[in-house]
C-alpha cells in the first residue's frame, strides 16, 4: 500500500482554442480532430504568433522562444504537491521524474526538479511515456517499504506542442502542455491510499505515438480505435473489479488521448458522468502528465471512502490500472 | 541477493584518434590530449569524413548520416549479454534501459530495444546517464524479491559523438559511443554476486553536465573533474573499509571518463595497474556503458573469490557503487 499525500498540476498561459484552430485554415484535419476527441482547448508553451507564422515547421526554432520550459511547469506542480502534503521540500527523500519532451536529455527531469527544489537526494527518471504514472506507482508498490524514504516526489513534465506540426495532421487539435507532481509515502498516512496497480507494455507492437526529439510527434490515425478503445474498456473493468466497487459508485480517470471516447467507455460501463475526471478537454493531451492532471482535478472532490480507478491505454503501446481510495 | 549472469557490449566502427583531432586545428594536439585526458582513441557512430567536413555543427545531420544508432548498439549488447548468460530472449521478464541520446522519447528506448529482440515482457527506461550501472542494480535491489521476474536485462546505450561540437577542442577529445548490457537475476546464481549497491545524487549541481536535446553536450569541466575524482575516492574508500578489499587480488573499475582522472584515483587508493580495469583509452567516454563494458571486456579474467569494486560518477550530479564477488 502507498499513501498519496499531495498533488499539483500547472499549465502554461497560452491556449490554442477553436478560434485559433480556425486561423490555421490550411490544416483541414484540425477541426475534425477537435470534434472527434472532445478537446476544446489546449495549453501551450509556444507563442501563438509563432504558431500562426510558422506552423512549427521546425521545432528547433521554437526552443528559444518558449513561454515556459517543461521544468518550469513541473516545478510549480511540485511546489503545489509538497504544500498540499503539508511538507517542506527538504523532507522529500527521493525524486522520480518523467517527460517525453525534454529540452535537455541529460540531466533527467527528476534531477532538474530536485535541483531547483534545493534537494541533495537520489533523483532519476523512470519513464514509459503515456504509462509513466502507472509504471512508477506499480514499481514503488513493489518496493520493500524500508527501501523508500518517508516521502517520495513524482514529477512529470510534457510540452508536446513543441513537437506538433500545426501545418498538417490532427495532432495540433489534440496535444497540450502541462506539468504535474505527486507526493507519496509508504509509511505516513495520507488523504488517498493506493491499493493496487498494474502496468504492462507490448514491445514490438505498433506504438501508436512516436515523439521524434529532432522533429515532430506523430499519432497513428487508427491507434485510438484499434487499441485504446478496447484496452481502455478492459482496464477500466479490471480496475473496478480489483477495487471491488460498482461502476456507479466509482470515480474514474481514463486515458486522455481521446476524452470523448474515454467518457463513452466509462459511461458505457455504468460510471456516472460527473464522476469522470478529465483535464484534456480544457488543456489538451499531455502524454505522461495527463493522469496526474486529472488527479489534481479530482483530489478535493473525493470524499472519505470514495474509490477512484485510473485506467490507462496509451502509446507504447501500454495499459494498466490503479485503484485508489480516499 | 542479485547476481549478474552475463554481460555484453557493442561499439561502432569509426575511430577518432588524437592525430585526427589535432588535424582539425581547433587548438588541441595529440600530446596534450594524451597527457591531460589519457585517451588515445574514441569509437564513433559517425563517418569520419562527416566530422572532418562539418565538425558536426548541426547534430540533426549527425542523426541522418550516422552509421548505426544507440538502439542498434543496445540490441547487439543485449544479444551478447543473453548469450553470455545462457538464456533466450523469451526468458527475459523485464528490460530497463538508460540512454542519454535517444532520437525518440516515445516509445522509450527500452521498448524499442525489447521489441527488436522479440521480448514481449515489460520494458521501461530508468535513467541517470553515467552512473547507471549502480542505479539499475540499486533500483532492482529495492524490489521485494518475489516482485522481480526471473531474469532482468539492463542496458545502457548512447551515441554522444552525435552531440559533440567538434570545433570545441575539449569535448571532441572525450566522447565515444557504445552500449553495454547485463543480465541480472534474484532467483538464479550467476558468475557475480551483487554484494552491495549504492546510489546518491546532488541535483543542485545537475547543470554541470548537460546534453541539449536541440544541440550539444556541455559541461563545467573543472568542477566535474574535481567532483569525479573526489567522489570516486570516497566511494572506493567506503568499499575498502566495509569489505576489506585486497588490491593484490581484487579489482577496481571506475567511470570511464578519462584515464588521467582514473590514475589519480588508483594512485590515491594504491591500486596496482594490473588490478585496475579500464577501456577509456581505446574507446573514449561512453557515458553509462563505460564501466559495464569494461566488466564485459574482462569477463573471462574474473577469478572465483575476486571482488570487483565498481564506482561510477557523472551527470545529475549523481554517483554510485556496486560491490561484486565472483562465485
Amino acid at each position: 500500500m502507498l499513501y498519496l499525500l499531495g498533488v499539483g498540476a500547472a499549465y502554461p498561459p497560452n491556449q490554442i482554442d477553436k478560434h485559433f484552430l480556425g486561423q490555421l485554415a490550411s490544416n483541414a484535419q484540425l477541426a475534425a480532430a477537435a470534434l472527434e476527441s472532445g478537446i476544446d482547448s489546449r495549453s501551450t508553451v509556444l507563442p501563438l504568433e509563432y504558431v500562426l507564422k510558422t506552423g512549427n515547421q521546425d521545432p528547433w526554432q521554437a526552443k528559444d522562444s518558449l513561454l515556459a520550459t517543461p521544468s518550469d511547469l513541473s516545478l510549480k506542480a511540485a511546489q503545489q504537491a509538497i504544500e498540499q502534503a503539508g511538507l517542506k521540500p527538504e523532507q522529500i527523500g527521493l525524486v522520480i521524474g518523467e517527460g517525453s519532451t525534454p529540452l535537455e536529455t541529460t540531466p533527467s527531469e527528476g534531477q532538474r526538479i530536485a535541483g531547483r527544489l534545493g534537494l541533495r537526494v537520489p533523483a532519476y527518471d523512470v519513464s514509459s511515456a503515456s504509462g509513466s504514472l502507472l509504471l512508477q506507482l506499480n514499481s514503488l508498490l513493489n518496493w520493500r517499504p524500508e527501501a523508500m524514504p518517508d516521502y517520495v516526489l513524482l514529477v512529470s513534465a510534457n510540452v508536446p506542442s513543441l513537437h506538433v506540426d500545426y501545418r498538417s495532421g490532427p495532432e495540433g487539435a489534440l496535444f497540450g502542455d502541462a506539468g504535474a507532481a505527486l507526493v507519496l509515502s509508504a509509511r505516513v498516512p495520507g488523504r488517498i491510499r493506493l491499493n493496487d496497480c498494474s502496468y504492462n507494455v507490448l514491445p514490438g507492437k505498433a506504438p501508436g505515438l512516436t515523439v521524434d526529439l529532432y522533429s515532430h510527434l506523430k499519432l497513428d490515425a487508427d491507434f485510438v480505435h484499434d487499441f485504446v478503445e478496447g484496452k481502455l474498456s478492459e482496464m477500466l473493468s479490471g480496475g473496478l473489479r480489483s477495487a471491488k466497487v460498482s461502476a456507479s459508485q466509482a470515480h474514474v480517470i481514463c486515458s486522455e488521448l481521446n476524452p470523448k471516447l474515454a467518457r463513452k467507455v466509462a459511461v458505457g460501463q455504468g460510471v456516472k458522468d460527473d464522476r469522470i475526471w478529465s483535464a484534456a478537454p480544457s488543456h489538451g493531451y499531455s502524454i505522461g502528465t495527463a493522469p496526474l492532471c486529472c488527479l489534481a482535478l479530482a483530489w478535493q472532490q473525493l470524499r472519505d471512502g470514495d474509490s477512484l480507478v485510473i485506467a490507462e491505454a496509451g502509446c507504447g503501446p501500454c495499459f494498466g490500472y490503479a485503484c485508489l481510495q480516499a | 541477493m542479485l547476481s549478474i549472469l552475463g554481460i555484453g557490449h557493442s561499439n561502432p566502427a569509426t575511430v577518432i584518434d588524437n592525430q585526427f583531432l589535432e588535424d582539425l586545428n581547433v587548438g588541441t594536439n595529440a600530446q596534450w590530449i594524451r597527457e591531460k585526458i589519457g585517451i588515445e582513441k574514441r569509437l564513433s557512430t559517425l563517418p569520419i569524413d562527416y566530422i572532418r567536413d562539418t565538425r558536426n555543427q548541426d547534430p540533426r545531420q549527425a542523426l541522418k548520416v550516422a552509421l548505426t544508432t544507440p538502439t542498434a548498439m543496445g540490441v547487439e549488447a543485449c544479444r551478447l549479454a543473453l548469450k553470455s548468460a545462457g538464456i533466450r530472449a523469451d526468458q527475459v521478464g523485464l528490460v530497463v534501459c538508460n540512454c542519454c541520446t535517444p532520437s525518440h522519447s516515445a516509445p522509450v528506448e527500452a521498448v524499442r530495444i525489447a521489441g527488436a529482440l522479440g521480448i514481449t515482457a515489460n520494458a521501461y527506461d530508468v535513467f541517470t546517464a553515467c552512473p547507471v550501472f549502480a542505479l539499475h542494480l540499486d533500483y532492482l535491489n529495492n524490489f521485494r524479491a518475489a516482485a522481480l521476474p526471473e531474469y532482468v536485462l539492463c542496458v545502457s546505450t548512447a551515441a554522444l559523438t552525435q552531440n559533440v561540437n567538434y570545433n570545441d577542442r575539449s569535448d571532441g577529445a572525450i566522447w565515444g559511443d557504445g552500449a553495454a548490457a547485463w543480465v541480472v537475476s534474484g532467483k538464479h546464481p550467476g558468475k557475480l554476486k551483487v554484494m552491495e549497491t549504492y546510489y546518491a545524487a546532488d541535483p543542485t549541481r545537475c547543470h554541470a553536465v548537460v546534453v541539449d536535446t536541440f544541440g550539444f553536450f556541455h559541461q563545467d569541466g573543472r568542477a566535474v573533474r574535481d567532483f569525479s575524482v573526489r567522489q570516486t575516492v570516497r566511494l572506493v574508500k567506503r568499499l575498502e573499509d566495509k569489505f576489506a578489499l585486497d588490491w593484490s587480488r581484487d579489482v577496481f573499475i571506475g567511470h570511464q571518463a578519462n584515464r588521467t582522472m582514473l590514475e589519480q584515483i588508483t594512485t590515491n587508493r594504491e591500486i596496482p595497474a594490473a588490478n585496475h580495469w579500464h577501456n577509456v583509452t581505446e574507446i573514449g567516454n561512453q557515458a553509462g556503458a563505460g564501466a559495464p563494458a569494461t566488466l564485459s571486456m574482462h569477463w573471462d579474467q574474473i577469478k572465483p573469490g575476486m571482488k570487483i569494486a565498481i564506482a561510477v560518477v557523472g551527470a545529475g550530479l549523481s554517483w554510485g557503487s556496486v560491490l561484486l564477488e565472483a562465485a
